[in-house]
């Protein structure tokens, strides 16, 4: 059992540890891989938002799990997007089917489900996506625009995807490739000035949920952001995983149970680089 | 064959079901774990550190993987004496396993007021007394790399408590045998360790110390030959039970332990790789006893010491 302060907390789901197979690996596009992993008991208590703690070795280098949030479902199986940027993530893009994966979860909170006429803001920022295609999925018939911030026209492959297809998507790359050039953020700023109402929901590099919260605020919007820290445990127990909080100076709090979502007033943007 | 008695007496009145305990700070107030596994089923549980108002603990990041190893400086966040007695020890006074408080304190006041408040509780079986946190300046270090401070703190507070004290050492020392004699001649019942080791990582790319407390403690497997020895030559120079822990992984490791002279184990980063950890090297070392056909796992400790 967890105990978190966030309301967004899924205090229903129980948590999972399973040994369980790779289902499909798929490269998509950029330096990324699609997975599909078999995990009924997580897919069935999962929500948009929540993440898996996974580990596809033996032996003790790497030593820990790591975290991925988790992309969507289908059927019994997870699905998560993986970059690759070090050795564990390196091990899992290069996994075969039929291989086994050690997988925890579903852990922390989710994002909050929109209201009937509510429209909503999806920013992403790279593989960021990741928690929002879960999101597109739950909630098929909500008002979404989804504004995707890209490296480059490589990383577009990710969109390929039929989830995708009825959603409103604004795109941008960093190098011009595809999209308008530039910042996601720059776009956001634009739509927002012309909705009167939105909940904006985002997931991506620090530098750019700041922007997104500093955006949120000024015309304000709710805003709700999934952060990404180190963890170690990822279930509340190792207090590695902190985030500083808003109100209290010297308080902070914890991305694996009082997040990934956190609602974006609760942080203390000025102490985040 | 009959099972083997895997009971461990640290003081008459104070006995471990089995050897299998979870350190502090990697097992957090028992409850995280429960949806992988009933932590009633350890030997025992080592709480995360207890200090009288609560911590914020350090800017992060506070923890980074190094080769077969982790870093961590989390600072001794915790929640504080009154919030851990109202919302923490409730659950753990449910468990039947035995529950030991990780004491910290940046004064012998801070220690004491931990214990005196703790020691009237039925369902604290007893306290680590934490002289050796590398990550916060007044944590308790002062206490732990001298064997007169060390003793000092520990005859104070064999003064106020008669449930178990246990000394947790820090390897951070030059000479650990000389502290782990002051402290059992002040009147500790037990010894743990090891604490973890210094060190740090820097960011090639950034040029700058990962860590955001700059230097942090090493745990992991990369520890366990140094824990291993730290076991060997204290276990050597006292008489009072130890309690062995640094890198145990599975229940050979948690066996090697033992034949250097540990009495019980405990398990720390390896609970953060599989949350059932704990019940996996007890499940082993009762596989290795039975294949070496051990009566009673005392039998075991200390086996390895050439004298
Ligand atoms: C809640 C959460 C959800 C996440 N979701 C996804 C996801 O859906 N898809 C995805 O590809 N990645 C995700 N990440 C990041 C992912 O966990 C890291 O990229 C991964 O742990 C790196 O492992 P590695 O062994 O390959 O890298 P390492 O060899 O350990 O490190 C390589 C580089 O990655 C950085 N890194 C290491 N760990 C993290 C981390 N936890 N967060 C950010 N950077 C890190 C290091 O600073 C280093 O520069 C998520 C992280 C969290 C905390
Ligand atoms: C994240 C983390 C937090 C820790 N917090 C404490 C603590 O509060 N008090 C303490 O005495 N030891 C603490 N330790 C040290 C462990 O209890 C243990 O002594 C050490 O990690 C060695 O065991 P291991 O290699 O099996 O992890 C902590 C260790 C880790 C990894
Ligand atoms: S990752 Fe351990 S407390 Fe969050």
């Amino acid at each position: 059992m967890t105990e978190s302060i966030n309301p967004l907390y899924n205090t229903e789901a129980m948590k999972h540890s399973l040994r369980t197979t790779i289902v499909d690996n798929t490269a998509c596009g950029g330096q990324w891989n699609r997975l599909e992993i078999e995990a009924p008991e997580i897919a069935a208590a999962a929500g948009p938002g929540a993440f898996v703690q996974v580990r596809a070795w033996t032996g003790i280098s790497p030593l820990l799990r790591r975290p991925f949030s988790i992309a969507g479902t289908c059927g019994d199986s997870l699905i998560i997007l993986v970059k690759k940027v070090g050795t564990g993530t390196r091990i899992i893009t290069a996994l075969d089917v039929g291989a086994e994966i050690e997988i925890t979860g579903p852990l922390g909170t989710n994002f909050s489900c929109p209201g009937p006429e509510q429209s909503v803001f999806l920013v992403a920022g790279g593989v960021g996506i990741a928690p929002l295609r879960f999101f597109i999925e739950r909630n098929p018939d909500a008002d979404c625009t989804l504004f995707f911030g890209a490296r480059d026209s490589s990383e577009l492959a990710v969109l390929d995807d039929e989830l995708f297809e009825n959603i409103n998507l604004k795109l941008t790359t960093e190098d011009g490739s595809a999209g308008v050039k530039g910042l996601v953020t720059a776009l956001l700023a634009e739509e927002m000035e012309k909705s009167d109402s939105a909940i904006v929901l985002t997931c991506g590099p620090a530098p750019m949920m700041k922007a997104v919260a500093e955006l949120a605020a000024m015309c304000d919007f709710r805003c709700e952001v999934s952060m990404e820290t180190y963890m170690c445990c990822g279930i509340g127990a190792c207090m590695g995983c902190v985030v500083p909080a808003a109100g209290d100076a010297s308080g902070y709090l914890h991305a694996c149970t009082d997040g990934p979502v956190m609602d974006s007033t609760m942080i203390d943007w000025s102490r985040i680089k | 064959m009959a099972e083997t008695d895997l009971k461990v007496k640290l003081r008459d009145d104070v006995i471990l079901k089995n050897p299998v305990l979870v350190c502090s700070g990697t097992f957090g107030y028992g409850r995280e774990f429960s949806d992988f596994m009933d932590p009633g089923k350890l030997g025992g549980i080592f709480t995360k550190a207890i200090t009288p108002e609560p911590r914020a603990g350090n800017p992060p990041p506070r923890t980074i993987e190094t080769p077969a190893g982790m870093l961590n400086a989390i600072g001794l966040e915790n929640v504080g004496l009154d919030v851990f007695v109202k919302e923490k020890l409730p659950y753990l006074a449910t468990l039947d396993t035995a529950v030991f408080i990780n004491v910290a304190g940046s004064s012998e006041d801070d220690y004491i007021t931990v214990v005196d408040r703790l020691s009237v509780e039925d369902a604290v079986d007893g306290f680590e007394i934490n002289i050796s946190c590398p990550n916060v300046k007044s944590g308790g270090i002062a206490f732990g790399t001298h064997p007169e401070p060390a003793a000092q703190l520990i005859a104070a507070l064999r003064n106020i408590t008669d449930k178990l004290i246990i000394t947790k050492l820090s390897p951070n020392v030059t000479e650990i045998t000389d502290i782990a004699r002051a402290v059992c001649d002040a009147g500790t019942d037990v010894l743990s360790l090891v604490n973890t080791f210094r060190g740090m990582a820097i960011d090639a790319v950034a040029q700058s110390p990962v860590l955001g407390n700059v230097v942090g403690g090493l745990s992991g497997p990369a520890i366990k030959a140094l824990a291993l020895y730290n076991v060997y030559q204290v276990s050597l120079s006292v008489a009072v039970p130890v309690i062995g822990m640094g890198g145990i992984s599975n229940g050979i490791d948690a066996v090697e332990f033992m034949l250097a002279g540990a009495d019980a184990v405990s398990i720390g980063t390896a609970n953060f790789i599989h949350p059932d950890a704990a019940l996996r090297v007890l499940g082993e070392i009762v596989e290795y006893c039975e294949s070496k056909r051990i009566i009673a796992i005392g039998e075991i400790v200390g086996k390895a010491h050439r004298k």
